[in-house]
Order: structure tokens, then C-alpha cells, then sequence
């Protein structure tokens, strides 16, 4: 049902580890439960595409590749006919496909690394996404995910940047994506954090908690949206 | 009297989120059709613009692809091309046009078709 888009315009904040993680994880918990999650790879290095492409991918994930902003629209709209979930890995650029996307979200995850470089990349992100919705005349739900952290240290650039979003009243994840060894091993290696050999790659555990976190707190997210919307049904 | 203070029994709306709640295909909600000419206004306006590689324009092939090096009297060039101005064609046509007229003048049958053949 949701459709969930990975934004950000610069490249490398992280917007096709957080695809390809929470891809696996919703295809994880969905697997006994036959639910479905298409992977729709819009940026044209097909990163997203080259993992689901490995061995080990799993059966319920539906990759959806060779998507360019005169298809993307369509392509969603099709998916979201086919299967539960919707994710789309976008690529980080300024493009009209970001912006088409966008549109057609149910949500809209904004990654930000802790520099000042992802910081303004991600609130030109935010402000396409705030007129966005008030072209489309709805509110398009959005969230800024922090990618690569430490687990041990926030620097004084994160906590500035933190600072800054929720003084804006922006939406920020409670978790953020740690760097972790398994996160890049699944690109390699292929399949998901759980799959992944404990004697090749450290930190699978943490790693998977991790992921774990980040999609309870996705359809938490999706969760509190479907209520909202039910609220303003009845409420005419 | 209590060692523990009495709870204040505040609900807390925290239900386990079960990605079954999700189930079914479809959009999570009804999203009004996107208007993508509006949507090309607002991603314009904030800085978002197309990276589609702009659709090249198919040159037509000029049919004209021989060089012919020919001497004319002092100011004929000109002429020649005062007249193509004035008929607003090449100097190409201006020149294959003379041809045709003289060929019909002339009444040569077997050069105007050879000339239609050409021209075709």
C-alpha cells in the first residue's frame, strides 16, 4: 500500500542503503505474512537494482528497474497496485524525477549525513516536498533520517544540524542508520543482515537491530498517517 | 500508607505496530491524481529540473553533395544569388530550376526524365 521515497539531492547521504536495508527488513517480517515490497530503482547507477540482481535477495522483493521521470509516475502507480509496499530509490541529484515521486508519496525519507553539504541538500529536499503538497493539496508526510552515524559519538556538526531541524519543527527519526560493516556486506555479499556469515562480517546483530528499528519506526510513521486519515474521513 | 506512589493511570497510545496492517494493494490513501505539469512547476521553482537527455533533432540529409567548381563571368555569382534571395531557395534549387527550364525549352525528353529522376 505505502509509498515510500528515498529523497535527498545530493549524492551519497545514503538514500540506497536505507532502500535496500528497509527493503529487506519489510520483506524479512513479511515473508510468513505473503506480503510484498516493490524496489523501484530510479537512479540510473542502479545500485539498488545490482543488490536485489545478487543471490540471496528475497523472493518477496520486486525490482522494478530502467524507471527515468517520464515513466516514474506510471511505474509507481503500477506498483502500488501489485504489491504492499512501495520503495523508491531515487538518484541524488536535483532532478524531475525526485520532485515526480515526491508527489506520489506516502512517505518521503530525507537522508542527511552530519555535514553542512547534506544539511542544505536536504532542506532544498524538504522545501520541494512542503510545495509539493500544497500543489497536490495534501500533506505529504516526510522525515529526515540520519545516516553513517557513530553509535558512540554525536559531533558538535550532527547535534548543530539536529538543533537547527527540530527548532524548524521537522520530523526526524528517532533512529538513525549506524555505519556499520553488514550494511556495506549486503552490497557485496548480497541478501539481507541476518543471512550474512558472523565469521566474514562483524557486527551482524547490531547491525540487524538496527534495521529492525528503522522499519518498526517507518510503519510506526505509516501507522500514525493511516489514523490521521481515517480521523479526517469521519470527521467529514 | 504505601511505599510506592499511586500510578496516575495516563493511557499510552503504544500499540505494537504489525506489518500486516499494511497488508492489501492499493494506496494507503486516496491521492488525488498528480498534476505533472504542476509538478514540473514546483520542482522548477526549487531548483529541481529534468535530466532527460534532450531528444536530438534528426538533420534531414542535404541532397546537395557534390562540389561543382564553375567559372562564371565577374558579378554572375552575384546574380545568381540575387535571384535565389528574390525566389527565397538555395542557390542549389535556383540552379537546378534553370536547368529544367532550359531542359523543357529545348524540349529534351530523355534529359527531363533523367532530370526527374534525380530530383525525385
Amino acid at each position: 500500500m505505502p509509498t515510500i521515497v528515498f529523497a535527498s539531492s545530493k549524492g551519497g547521504a545514503g538514500k540506497t542503503t536505507a532502500a535496500v536495508v528497509l527493503a529487506s527488513e519489510l520483506a524479512r517480517q513479511g515473508k510468513v505474512k505473503n506480503i510484498g515490497v516493490s524496489l523501484i530503482d530510479a537512479d540510473p547507477n542502479q545500485h539498488s537494482a545490482k543488490w536485489a540482481l545478487k543471490d540471496g535477495c528475497p523472493d518477496n522483493i520486486h525490482l522494478i528497474q530502467g524507471v527515468d521521470e517520464e515513466s516514474i509516475l506510471d511505474d509507481i502507480e503500477t506498483a502500488e497496485q501489485q504489491t504492499d509496499f512501495v520503495l523508491v530509490d531515487l538518484e541524488g541529484t536535483a532532478s524531475m524525477a525526485v520532485a515526480s515521486a515526491i508527489s506520489r508519496a506516502d512517505l518521503v525519507i530525507t537522508l542527511c549525513q552530519g555535514s553542512q553539504d547534506d544539511a542544505d541538500e536536504a532542506v532544498k529536499t524538504i522545501n520541494l516536498i512542503k510545495r509539493s503538497g500544497r500543489v497536490a493539496n495534501r500533506e505529504i508526510p516526510f522525515s529526515v533520517l540520519f545516516t553513517r552515524t557513530n553509535p558512540a559519538i554525536t559531533p558538535r556538526g550532527l547535534r548543530y544540524i539536529i538543533g537547527e531541524f527540530e527548532e524548524a519543527g521537522v520530523d526526524l527519526f528517532e533512529c538513525s542508520l549506524i555505519d556499520r560493516e553488514a550494511f556495506r556486506a549486503i552490497r557485496s555479499f548480497g541478501g539481507i543482515v541476518n543471512d550474512l556469515d558472523f565469521k566474514e562480517v562483524s557486527g551482524i546483530d547490531k547491525a540487524s537491530k538496527n534495521a529492525e528499528a528503522f522499519a518498526i519506526e517507518v510503519l510506526k510513521k505509516l501507522k500514525q498517517q493511516q489514523k490521521q486519515q481515517k480521523r479526517s474521513v469521519s470527521n467529514g | 500508607m504505601g511505599r510506592r506512589r499511586a500510578g496516575l493511570n495516563i493511557e499510552v497510545d503504544e500499540q505494537p505496530v504489525d506489518i500486516e496492517d499494511f497488508a492489501g494493494k492499493g494506496s494507503i490513501n486516496e491521492k488525488p491524481l498528480v498534476d505533472r505539469v504542476k509538478v514540473q512547476e514546483v520542482a522548477e521553482a526549487s531548483g529541481f529540473v529534468s535530466r532527460q537527455p534532450k531528444k536530438r533533432r534528426k538533420k534531414k540529409r542535404s541532397p546537395y553533395v557534390v562540389q561543382t567548381n564553375l567559372k562564371t563571368r565577374l558579378g554572375m555569382k552575384e546574380l545568381l544569388q540575387t535571384l535565389s534571395d528574390t525566389l527565397d531557395i538555395n542557390d542549389q534549387e535556383t540552379l537546378e530550376l534553370a536547368i529544367l527550364a532550359l531542359l523543357e525549352k529545348e524540349g529534351f525528353k530523355n534529359l527531363i526524365k533523367e532530370y526527374k529522376e534525380l530530383t525525385k
